[in-house]
């Protein structure tokens, strides 16, 4: 008797999810627009732009053409086939744990500096905003060391954190080269590159890479690009701006939001 | 009722009500900031499916991929409690609350076993799932495993209980348990070879091999039956779709041909270095404080002076290790695996600590076990908020295996504001060419004219277009708009060029240049 019991219990159970169980067309279909859609939505657009710089003259006739479009549009009603693809399923992503060398016939651009320029932030002194680094000490940015892999990067804390190199003395700047982290491929955000005499960067602040493109980071849009990071580093043309300290921002990175610093160099010579 | 069985009572009630605050505090720690981990692409991947489900109301098994329906079936409940019927309304934390309530239920499950390892190992079971970094990682991860444990928990323990009791309704309960295991994912026919050979091991070693011809033909056909139907149940998606049960037998030696590797191959001891010791990029993850005290409950239970009856805990020796040495043996390896051979690992820890506890037989020795167990337990708790939160999507994590990187999130909620201001809003169309874009489909559900492209199509000209570095250059030549392009982070070491036609980037700066102000 309790089996039967037990047998009624798990058949009602089944039969009440089943129930419970969403109908099959209940749901419409889902719509979805199409190629075509995309054209002829950017293209009145386009269209919608163009009406707006004339609209003090042509106000009218504008809402009169738009009106007619309207009435075609509406006699003209079909409903389109799908063109996008929907997205295919994937099993569980493979790790990607290559090297991001750069592409070996890409070449940098000579950049052409005055002859006796040398490092100048080779084992000179680091301040950050982050004064406890999770990974690393600050010292590793300027020590000579930029292979990339685990011991020779600081890390510096979640979000816009910045790095500060003092050269000692003033001197004529002409290439600051940057390795941030390039075990792997990924791109820092809002790197931001400033020269001053002033330590508090308070006054006297030159921006010479900029590639914050939205002013994430609240000190101005940059028209620098964003980039991926590799071996080479990138190299900020910099033209003999004069100035003692170099900070260095970013807003974290495309693989998690922390900071990674390899190695800064600063090329230039001491002001006379 | 005399004096010893109240105070038996009264204790019992007592051990009681500490299990449900540890359980109580597990959820706690398992529902807090649930939605702030990105969704991994294998979460997405079963979002979209569940989506399918919820918005269709139709499900059919494919034996290729994404395993059991159980996932899918069990979340509609939440979705409907919400109020919700399109994937478009539902949310990470809704979603992760039925992994949530599994890994949490597992912990009040234990008490199945007092009688098997004591209220002492129950308790310490309990509290070790309660922080274990593993355990909270993916009962906060939106796909099977969490499931697949509970349900292999709770065929050992209602298998246990029957055991004792003889009684029906747990054979019923057992047989449920190992059918939602294959209707969970497939795969469980690895725990159900590591159930028998260590029941049959448990059996031989006691010399009580006849134990298993004394189980009434009834009571072994209602487990039976209950399995069977539990399973058809899930994978004819309710009797619409009866082929599915079929097709789900025959999936696996689909999935034998998977365990070679497909990308995800890696030496033997792959699940004992992320578990016990797992330097990454100058961070330590480490659950050897679960391990030792698993080591020394599994030699206790066959040494001598142990309690009357010891069957649950050399089972669940035998148990741990076959599943431990299957997992490991095969080249397929994800870190959500190991949490078979952890669970149960985990109970043997319990008994273990509580034994050591018993074993211990002065003040001193008490006193200094109290305070490394103390240690021992903020170390673990320190990890798993280092695990589930700080590091939740760091690929320094052993737990975060291919994760989606947060800076996709922070993109995802840039081009919902740059879409915002089309003119289109979400009708605006955006085209993804890319070899990988998962988890995009969960995070532009919302959007209305989005396509996906694994090749470069003939126009890849939208108004925003979302598309690898290596089809960059080829897409450039081919559009004729102008575009802004953005970088962002798909996952550790993949990147993704957003191309926004520069009208809506303009648009977004002058809005940002307003908020600003």
């Amino acid at each position: 008797m309790r089996n039967i019991f037990i047998i009624t219990l798990v058949l009602a159970f089944g039969m009440i999810l089943g129930a419970c169980s969403p109908k099959q067309d209940s749901q419409p279909e889902k719509e979805t627009g199409t190629e075509e859609d995309i054209q002829t939505e950017a293209a009145a657009v386009e269209e919608d732009v163009e009406v707006a710089e004339e609209e003090s003259v042509e106000t009218e006739g504008a809402e009169e053409a738009a009106e007619e479009e309207s009435a075609e549009s509406d006699m003209d009603k079909v409903e389109l086939d799908l063109d996008y693809p929907e997205p295919l399923f994937q099993g569980t992503p493979v790790p990607v744990d290559l090297p991001n060398l750069e592409k070996p016939h890409t070449k940098r651009d000579a950049l052409m500096v005055p002859e006796g320029v040398e490092n100048l932030a080779l084992g000179k002194e680091i301040s950050s905003s982050d004064e406890f680094p999770i990974i690393g000490e600050l010292s590793m940015i300027t020590d000579g060391d930029k292979e990339g892999v685990e011991g020779t990067y600081v890390e510096l804390g979640p979000g816009k954190q910045y790095a500060q190199v003092d050269l000692g003395q003033e001197a004529n700047i002409y290439a600051i080269a940057v390795w941030h982290y390039h075990s792997q491929a990924r791109a820092y955000h809002d790197v931001i590159v400033q020269i001053s005499n002033d330590a508090e960067f308070a006054e006297g602040v030159t921006t010479v890479y900029n590639n914050d493109h939205d002013n994430s980071a609240g000190m101005g849009v940059g028209e620098d690009l964003a980039y991926i990071e590799t071996n080479q580093g990138r190299l900020i043309d910099v033209d003999g701006v004069a100035g003692r300290y170099v900070r260095l921002y970013s807003g974290g990175n495309t693989a998690n939001d922390m900071n990674h610093y390899v190695e800064v160099e600063v090329y230039g010579k001491p002001v006379e | 009722m005399s004096k010893s069985k109240s105070t038996a009572s009264r204790s019992n009630k007592y051990f009681l009500l500490a299990l449900a605050i540890v359980a109580l505090c597990s959820l706690g720690i398992r529902i807090s900031r649930l939605a702030e981990r990105p969704f991994h692409c294998d979460e997405a991947v079963q979002a979209v499916k569940f989506g399918n489900l919820l918005e269709e109301g139709h499900y059919e098994y494919d034996p290729q991929e994404y395993h059991g329906p159980s996932l899918y079936y069990l979340s509609l409940p939440i979705a409907w409690i919400n109020g919700v019927d399109t994937l478009a309304e539902m949310n990470e934390s809704q979603l992760r609350l039925l992994p949530v309530l599994f890994g949490t239920t597992l912990i009040l499950l234990l008490v199945l076993a007092v009688d098997g390892i004591g209220w002492g190992g129950v308790l310490w079971a309990a509290l070790l799932t309660g922080i274990s970094p593993f355990m909270v990682y993916f009962s906060r991860y939106y796909i099977q495993e969490m499931l697949l444990v509970f349900f292999s928990a709770s065929a050992i323990l209602c298998a246990w209980r029957y055991s004792r009791k003889r009684k029906a309704v747990w054979s019923v309960f057992t047989g449920v348990s190992l059918g939602m295991m294959f209707a969970t994912k497939e795969t469980c026919i690895l725990s159900w070879f590591a159930l028998v050979m260590a029941l049959l091991l448990v059996l031989l070693q006691g010399k009580k091999l006849k134990l298993l011809l004394e189980i009434p033909i009834s009571h072994l056909a209602l487990a039976v039956f209950s399995a069977a139907f539990m399973a058809a149940l899930f994978f004819s998606s309710f009797g619409t779709h009866p082929a599915g049960v079929i097709e789900a037998i025959l999936a696996f030696p689909h999935y034998f041909t998977r365990a070679g590797g497909e990308g995800h191959a890696y030496p033997w001891y792959n699940y004992l270095r992320l578990l016990f010791w797992h330097r990454e990029q100058g961070v330590l993850w480490s659950e050897l404080l679960i391990l030792i005290p698993a080591i020394y409950g599994g030699v206790r239970a066959f040494l001598p002076r142990f309690r009357a009856d010891s069957g649950l805990s050399r089972f669940l020796v035998f148990y741990t290790l076959i599943l431990t040495v299957l997992y490991s043996a095969i080249p397929y390896k994800t870190p959500w695996l190991a949490l078979g051979f952890l669970q149960p690992a985990i109970m043997l820890a319990g008994l273990g600590l509580a034994e050591l506890w018993r074993d211990l037989n002065n003040v001193f020795a008490r006193f200094v076990f109290g305070i490394a167990i103390l240690l021992a337990l903020v170390n673990l708790a320190q990890q798993t908020w280092r695990g589930s939160f700080y590091y939740a999507a760091d690929e320094r994590n052993p737990c975060a295996y291919s994760h989606t990187s947060k800076d996709l999130v922070r993109f995802v909620d840039q081009l919902h504001r740059i879409v915002a201001l089309a003119p289109d809003a979400k009708a605006t169309g955006v085209k993804i060419v890319a070899p990988e874009y998962w988890p995009l489909p969960w995070y532009l559900r919302d959007f209305e004219n989005v396509g996906y492209w694994h090749t470069i199509p003939t126009d890849p000209e939208a108004p925003v277009i979302i598309t690898s570095p290596e089809y960059q250059e080829a897409i450039d030549d081919v559009v004729k708009g102008d575009y802004f392009k953005v970088l962002a982070g798909l996952r550790p070491g993949v990147v993704i060029y957003a191309m926004i036609r520069q009208d809506l980037w303009d648009a977004y700066l002058k809005e940002m240049a307003g908020v600003e102000q």
